[in-house]
């Protein structure tokens, strides 16, 4: 357990990328420890992806991708400012309002982090806003993303876990809108200390002409969430029916991508969603190593020897995630914590449901925190600011997230309500 | 060569994509519209998506762009970052070897096991993991011979994964 534990350790802060260092540290491991056979290792790290849930991933991600490309996120835009413009500090809560729209149609923080930031950090620099602000506005919006439905991170937990994906789904629904809500309450505050201005109401006719552009946008997420809790479709082929329906949006409808570019959004979404993926099928053998080392038993007897009561169990849990947040990048906790900690949450009797969606909105806090942030990063090469200035000036909005988390830690109820009334106990 | 062999690895990662998602949408059409379900449908696009997986790892590898966790290499000077990279370069060869070696055993171990519904060996997915590793090693020998300057080919700058 030392050298599974240690040698990743070692070999991630020397750099070795997060997929080679799982499956090193778990090489290392087999040879030196020997009664493990060595075709083992390559039959783990094959069947970790040979899955239809995870398929969801590229699907999720491709639909974001060509959102964002085929001029579906623009419109969204539009929308929102018609919605909320007219809000002292406008722009801003068109950047939440237009997260929490594509939060329903794409599964991925940083697909949704671009999308929006290259749309709405000009316009917002326009309108007399610091740059600094807006990039971390966008990026703690974006995290919105993969807590509303659908949600990449919730596809890997419930493809680890067995829980279903449709449940958390539902799950994430009431915790996401709350993350908005007080987001736009951060923005008013921050607008109103350093006088920011509204940009003004739309006038009715551009008001509607926006609303109207915006229709056959709006469907996404009727079309996506619809099918997958009328359990018409299962939520990989929800996410397939999302990337038809953007293409022929982007491609037939407004015409603003062509084939060719279409080629080369799926080159770059299947090249990026190889870098996650791979990460899940080296997690997929370590994860096993860990697992046949007794690692679930040992971390929960760990943690019952402080206390069984729930709630602390949440609070020990919620912190060494916002810490290990800081430090790991998120899919690599999630793949490597999910099995790891399902035993422990189990045993004190924590509704599964209800720790994947405190679990992911913890760990997009972790996106947001340096010095390993995918979204932090993606924010401040976007909009060519400083790591540091970054992280400031994106405190109040951290805050905010850090309530909503202990908001849905501690009221389960805010979780779990929905999917039981939809899809029963 | 690496850049013929780079373009056709974005061609065929793309091509597993778009062929995945024409899969599972002809599936579903199959299936509420003319009520007749494809058996082999969820098994063939979990198999390609097995091989852009490991194929696509080859696009990490030759665009350096891999998630790794830099912090503390960063800190160290110049010369001792680029000394440890070309050790975790070399173990990494190391690993590739040891992979491909195993998943071609494993491979031969599976081949006349049949998926359930399509009928075909085992084996075709078994041996996405070895030919994708000898593909990335081939990433790792094409990178040290042009140095440390990046590709030009793909992927755009900027965009990493979810």
């Amino acid at each position: 357990m030392t050298l599974l534990v240690g040698g990743l350790l070692i070999l991630l802060a020397l750099g070795v990328p997060v997929a080679f260092a799982m499956t090193g540290a778990s090489a290392i491991y087999v040879l030196l420890q020997g009664g493990i056979p060595l075709v083992v290792m390559a039959q783990r790290v094959t069947v970790g992806v040979d899955s239809f849930v995870l398929l969801a991933i590229p699907f999720f991600f491709l639909a974001g991708e060509l959102m964002n490309q085929g001029g579906i996120t623009r419109r969204l835009v539009d929308l929102a400012q018609a919605l909320v413009g007219g809000i002292r500090g406008g722009l801003g809560h068109v950047t939440v309002i237009t997260n929490m729209i594509m939060a329903g149609m794409s599964g991925s923080s940083v697909a949704d982090a671009t999308g929006t930031g290259a749309v709405l950090i000009p316009a917002m620099e326009r309108a007399g806003y610091p740059r600094i602000f807006s990039a971390a506005l966008v990026g703690a919006a974006s995290t919105i993303g993969p807590v509303i439905p659908p949600s990449i991170p919730f596809v890997i937990y419930g493809g680890i876990t067995g829980v279903s994906v449709g449940r958390l789904f539902l799950g994430g629904i009431v915790p996401g809108v709350l993350m908005g809500v007080f987001m736009m309450g951060a923005v008013y505050i921050v607008a109103k200390r350093r006088g920011y201005r509204a940009e003004g109401w739309l006038t009715l006719a551009e008001s509607l002409r926006s609303v109207g552009r915006a229709i056959p946008v709006m469907l996404f997420p009727i079309i996506i969430l619809g099918g997958i809790f009328s359990g018409v479709v299962t939520p990989t082929e929800a996410a397939v029916v999302a990337v038809v329906y953007a293409v022929f949006l982007s491609v037939l409808l407004y015409r603003e991508l062509t084939l060719r570019g279409l080629a080369r959004v799926l080159i770059t979404v299947a090249a990026n969603t190889a870098k996650i993926t791979f990460i899940i099928a080296s997690a997929s053998l370590y994860g096993w190593l860990l697992a046949r080392e007794g690692a679930p038993q040992r971390l929960t007897s760990f943690f019952l020897s402080f206390s069984n009561e729930p709630w602390v169990i949440l609070l020990m849990v919620n912190v060494m995630l916002l810490i290990l947040g800081c430090l790991m990048e998120t899919t690599a906790i999630l793949v490597i914590l999910t099995p790891v900690l399902m035993d422990l949450i189990t045993r004190v009797g924590i509704d599964p449901v209800h720790f994947g969606v405190v679990l992911t909105l913890n760990l997009m806090i972790g996106l947001l925190t340096p010095p390993v942030g995918m979204t932090l990063y993606v924010m401040v090469s976007l909009a060519r600011v400083s790591v540091t200035d970054f992280t400031r000036e994106c405190g109040i909005f951290m805050l905010a997230l850090l309530v909503v988390l202990i908001l849905i830690t501690y009221v389960p109820g805010l979780v779990t309500f929905l999917p039981q009334l939809i899809m029963g106990k | 060569m690496q850049n013929l062999i780079d373009r056709l690895v974005g061609w065929a990662v793309g091509a597993c994509l778009g062929a995945m998602t024409c899969i599972v949408f002809v599936s579903v059409v199959f299936r509420y519209v003319l009520n007749s379900p494809l058996a082999w449908s969820e098994e063939l696009a979990s198999l390609l998506f097995a091989w852009l997986t490991f194929i696509g790892a080859y696009v990490g590898i030759r665009s350096r762009s891999h998630i790794r966790i830099d912090t503390l290499v960063l800190v160290l000077p110049r010369a001792v970052q680029r000394w440890l990279e070309r050790l975790a370069d070399l173990g990494v060869l190391v690993l590739l070897l040891l992979l491909a070696w195993q998943g071609f055993r494993l491979t031969a171990a599976t081949w006349s096991l049949e998926f359930p519904a399509m009928e075909i060996s085992r084996g075709y997915l078994y041996a996405s993991l070895p030919l994708a590793a000898c593909l990335m090693i081939a990433a790792l020998i094409f990178n040290w011979r042009l140095g440390r300057e990046a590709p030009t080919s793909f992927p755009p700058e900027g965009r990493r994964g979810p």
